[in-house]
């Protein structure tokens, strides 16, 4: 092998063009050219992406699959009946009905998971196939049906990035079918439902719902979408609050295809 | 040169997928395998695929790489980069880098599967290349 020689004005040529693409790209000067790339690339990527899916030890068994599908139905049902309790408790407390908004859902496919590492870790982010073209905005919560998966965390023309709900960085309030309420952080493998009241009364299989947190845009995650099942409370008299473990109904490896709000009307 | 071209499109193939930063062992291997300055245009085309897999802002990736390639460049003066130890280290160290740089959970677990990856790929190649050498 011969000795490298003057790699230096190659290094500095090279460095001086990133520095440049990246320079236009913050300033928003290249969104044409990442555009036209983008659609290019996000075919290979969802290709890539479903090949990777459907190989049979990431995959799962068809079976347990169709099972979490119905479990999955069965819980928005329960969301349903939760929305209709309120609806029924506003009409007749105060004989006019506050109308929950409604919203639009955007079909999108799941084109990339980064930092997904099957048999280590579990996908915290998703790369979807739809972008601020399709009226895709940061902070949009993605959704199967009526549980909620994550928001939209990043944006661009053809393509989003979604957070999803077991990402440490992710936080949200939400509250169990009994009222009581706390904040939903992501750890990992399952979710942390914390600063909840000592007093309040929480059990295990208890079914936890979200909050709704939602900006005058109509931006953000609505309220009672299922997050999942208490697993475990940990409740110590000497703290000021107690917390309960998590467990999303959520199979996120086995995922495809989710749903985003885009438009409150 | 095949085998070149077919690791590059496993790696392609592979980038969307997964954060395992996989160019960076990939790289590291070329550039103490063939010791050339195109390839810091290699790195650059990565990071520029990368960006736009990940929805980063075009260019910070490859900035990145280019980086990585200039530092293995300088060492191979000072020590033998044509073993597995650096390759190991090398490819641990940019991976770790890397995913510290863009906020990744378990850093460090991807970052020595990647150099476990970079290994692999090392030994392939240079087996291929030149079977004789016991450097390795």
């Amino acid at each position: 092998m011969k000795r490298k020689t003057g790699f230096l004005p190659v290094f500095f040529v090279v460095a001086f063009l990133c520095v440049l693409i990246l320079v236009l790209s913050l300033s928003g000067n290249l969104k044409f050219l990442s555009s036209f790339l983008e659609k290019r690339t996000a075919q290979i990527q969802g290709i890539t992406f479903n090949i990777f899916r459907n190989l049979p030890f990431i995959s799962g068994e068809a079976k347990i699959k169709k099972l979490q599908e119905n479990n999955l139905e069965l819980l928005s049902r329960v969301s349903d009946f939760e929305k209709l309790k309120r609806e029924n408790a506003a009409l007749s407390d105060q004989f006019q009905t506050t109308y929950p908004p409604s919203y639009e859902l955007l079909k999108a496919e799941i084109i990339g998971a980064p930092g997904f590492i099957p048999g280590i870790s579990l996908p915290v982010n998703f790369i979807l196939s739809k972008g601020s073209k399709d009226s895709v905005k940061v902070g949009q919560a993605v959704v199967v049906k009526n549980n909620l998966v994550g928001k939209i965390s990043k944006t661009s023309v053809n393509l989003s990035e979604a957070i999803l709900i077991n990402n440490s960085s992710f936080s949200f309030t939400a509250r169990t079918e009994n009222g009581a309420q706390g904040i939903i952080k992501g750890a990992g493998a399952s979710l942390t439902f914390d600063n909840v009241l000592l007093s309040e009364n929480i059990k295990i299989s208890e079914i936890v719902l979200t909050k709704g947190d939602v900006n005058q845009d109509g931006i953000g995650i609505p309220a009672d979408l299922i997050v999942g099942k208490i697993k475990s409370v940990e409740k110590n008299p000497s703290d000021l609050f107690q917390k309960a473990e998590i467990a999303s109904f959520v199979n996120f490896v086995g995922l495809s295809t989710v749903f985003i709000y885009t438009q409150t009307k | 040169m095949l085998l070149f071209i077919l690791l590059l499109l496993v790696t392609i193939f592979l980038i969307g997928i997964t954060t395992i930063p996989l160019p960076i062992p990939l790289l590291v291997i070329y550039a103490v395998v063939f010791r050339k300055s195109w390839i810091f245009f290699l790195a650059f085309g990565l990071g520029l695929l990368l960006d736009l897999f990940l929805l980063r802002s075009l260019g910070q990736t490859g900035l990145i790489f280019i980086l990585l390639i200039f530092l293995v460049f300088l060492y191979e003066k000072k020590f033998e980069t044509q073993t597995l130890t650096f390759v190991f280290f090398s490819t641990f160290l940019g991976s770790f880098i890397y995913l510290v740089v863009f906020g990744y959970n378990n850093a460090l677990v991807q970052s020595f599967v990647n150099a476990v990856i970079g290994i692999l790929f090392f030994k392939f190649l240079w087996l291929k290349l030149d079977p004789r050498s016991e450097t390795i």
